[in-house]
């Protein structure tokens, strides 16, 4: 009961805190943006490639979603939780609220629960937005899109948590408000920006580089007149088979030593994981099917970070 | 209604508390004196079950705070140094939040908050937010939430810090009200004439220890009392001296007694044709007890 009491404070808190208001806005303003402006090109792009294969919202969604979601959504979920301990701390409040009957565990808890649920607003109202768009746009998801779309929002409520986990987990650990932000801010661009550039720079070191097999095979002339045709039969033409295999076996060793960065990083693995939704990879190229180290990466680290900062709350000294 | 036994409690190498022994009676009204680090807050927290003691145990209305911390702060209330609220909240909300934890009723819990805000003075600011109170607003308002499950024991620390002369005196009313309405009070504070008025017995700690504990009655008579005579004509002082060691201060005597015998050494003076000018007893205030026995240590 004392859970839920908490929740539904940290859940109106968060609603109705200014920083969350604007950063909401901002988050459905770019992803609308995004869609609105992206839809149109897309589709031509892909018509233009194939119009037999149909096209899939969740490849739309993919590619126009993550654009907005991996930045706006990470700072969301830092902000929402920077100062959740330190604020309390600072203020006293937190040593008043203990003098009720309420354990360490629900204080916890429930302000992840709260936030959880704010999170879960987030993502609601950015795939409102969305669809509605696609439906100004002429759209109507099928049963498998919506499913498709579903677990689009679910690995976004799971990127967003993340981040916030990871600032609960400073906000738990660091002596005042300012230097949890600091901290949360320096671990986001650690993991989601030096850790990929990293993988990248020891993968180039450690590979090489690309082999010297030139560009992929231009269609024959023929195909070119009549591109409503056969992309399809390019793609089963010996030239292009062969150039595609010695690009996946180069791309296939990189991966391998990118994955050993990567594994912790929760914007690849965001995108990692979006882009295997769809029937063919929309936002990363040569992408592998299996996406299993990702999705444990994904799961592992804010499950960790949300361990770690339950422990550190839980033995903390509150005088 | 309070046993303490033993209590230790260490932070790291640091012993905030040493083998502290207390037992407090139902119904009284204790203040807990000590310097600054003295461990007073640790005391209270430990009391209140906000922290886990290193070894030792305390009772309150017989349930071990250590195993029960939920049952505890039921029966408890408790007003720290220092009070902190959620400032973007309003003091009636702030109030209804932590109404929430006890399982009162919406429309009771309202009542009694209306009632509680009245009873503290700040019935007026009960709907602003509590970013705009003042310090001494935010102690009244600590009060009431101290209050807010009508709880058989309050702990106060250092209750009137902040308070203007008058938010003290309401308090001072509200713990004798709180007396008479069969509570058990512990009070930390330093303000010993605060102390004097309000508490029966005095707990004195000092580097962790218990270093003195009684009736406040108690420690001025174990700490002497002495009585100013002063007369017309000026006072032979070898007319005292069966009563006690007599020093002169000026035109009055001061004798050091054992028991108050005011009684006798007025009739003596009548007896020997002195007018009785001034014939008071000087008893030790709490401030020269305390200082007394703190500098000891």
């Amino acid at each position: 009961m004392s859970l839920i009491v908490v929740a539904k404070k940290e859940f109106a808190d968060q609603i109705t805190s200014k920083r969350f208001i604007v950063i909401l806005a901002l988050m459905l303003l770019i992803s609308a943006f995004s869609f609105y402006q992206g839809i149109d090109g897309f589709m031509r792009g892909y018509r233009g490639m194939n119009s037999e294969v149909r096209l899939s919202i969740i490849q739309i969604f993919g590619f126009f979603g993550t654009f907005g979601i991996t930045t706006s959504g990470a700072i969301l979920g830092l902000l929402m939780g920077f100062d959740l301990i330190t604020r309390e701390r600072e203020s006293g409040s937190l040593k008043t609220l203990l003098a009720h009957p309420v354990f360490r565990d629900q204080i916890i808890n429930g302000k992840a629960l709260g936030a959880f649920a704010a999170m879960c607003l987030v993502v609601v109202l950015t795939l409102i937005i969305a669809l509605g768009i696609l439906a100004i746009k002429g759209f109507i998801p099928s049963l498998d899109d919506l499913i498709a779309i579903a677990k689009f929002g679910l690995v976004t409520l799971a990127y967003l948590f993340t981040f916030f986990s990871i600032a609960l987990f400073t906000s738990t650990v660091a002596k005042n408000s300012s230097t949890s932000l600091l901290v949360a801010f320096g671990i986001f661009i650690l993991l989601s920006v030096a850790m990929p550039m990293l993988g990248n720079l020891v993968a180039q070191a450690v590979v090489g580089p690309p082999p010297n097999i030139g560009p992929p095979p231009i269609p024959h002339p023929q195909v070119q007149e009549n591109p409503d045709a056969k992309v399809v039969e390019i793609e089963k033409s010996p030239e292009w088979q062969e150039w595609r295999q010695k690009m996946e076996e180069y791309q296939n060793k990189r991966r391998a030593v990118e994955s050993f960065f990567n594994i912790i990083s929760p914007t690849t693995n965001y995108r990692t994981l979006i882009s295997s939704l769809s029937e063919r990879p929309v936002l990363i190229s040569f992408q592998s099917k299996d996406v299993t180290k990702n999705l444990v990466g994904f799961i592992m680290l804010p499950v960790v970070f949300f361990v770690i900062s339950y422990i550190k709350f839980l033995r903390s000294e509150i005088i | 209604m309070i046993e303490v036994e033993n209590l230790t409690k260490l932070y790291g190498k640091f012993k905030a508390l040493d083998g502290l022994n207390l037992e407090i009676d139902e119904n009284e009204v204790f203040g807990f004196l000590g310097p600054n680090g003295a461990g007073k807050t640790t005391t209270i927290n430990l009391m209140m079950g906000m922290l886990q003691p290193t070894s030792g145990s305390i009772k309150i209305a017989g349930i071990d705070v250590a195993r029960n911390p939920l049952e505890i702060k039921k029966l408890c209330g408790y007003l720290p140094e220092n009070v902190g609220f959620y400032d973007h909240m309003t003091a009636k909300q702030n109030l209804l939040y932590f109404s929430e934890f006890y399982n009162i009723p919406g429309h009771e819990a309202t009542a009694i908050i209306e009632e509680l805000l009245e009873l503290v003075g700040i019935a007026d600011v009960a709907d602003k937010k509590v970013g705009e109170f003042s310090k001494g607003m935010k102690q009244r308002l600590g009060m009431a939430q101290a209050l807010l499950n009508d709880p058989k024991v309050i702990f106060l620390d250092e209750p009137t810090s902040g308070l203007d002369p008058q938010g003290a005196a309401d308090f001072k009313k509200i713990i004798k009200d709180m007396k008479k309405e069969g509570k058990t009070i512990f009070f930390s504070s330093h303000i010993l004439s605060e102390v004097r008025e309000i508490c029966e017995t005095v707990g004195i700690i000092s580097r962790g220890k218990l270093v003195a504990k009684g009736r406040i009655e108690e420690f001025a008579s174990q700490n002497g009392i002495s009585i100013a005579v002063e007369t017309e004509p000026e006072l032979d002082p070898s007319i005292l001296e069966t009563f006690g060691r007599v020093s002169m201060e000026g035109s009055k005597a001061i004798v050091e007694v054992e028991k108050d015998c005011r009684v006798e050494i007025s009739k003596a003076l009548n007896e020997r044709g002195y007018i009785v000018k001034e014939l008071h007893m000087l008893e030790l205030d709490l401030e020269e007890i305390y200082l007394s026995i703190v500098q000891e240590r």
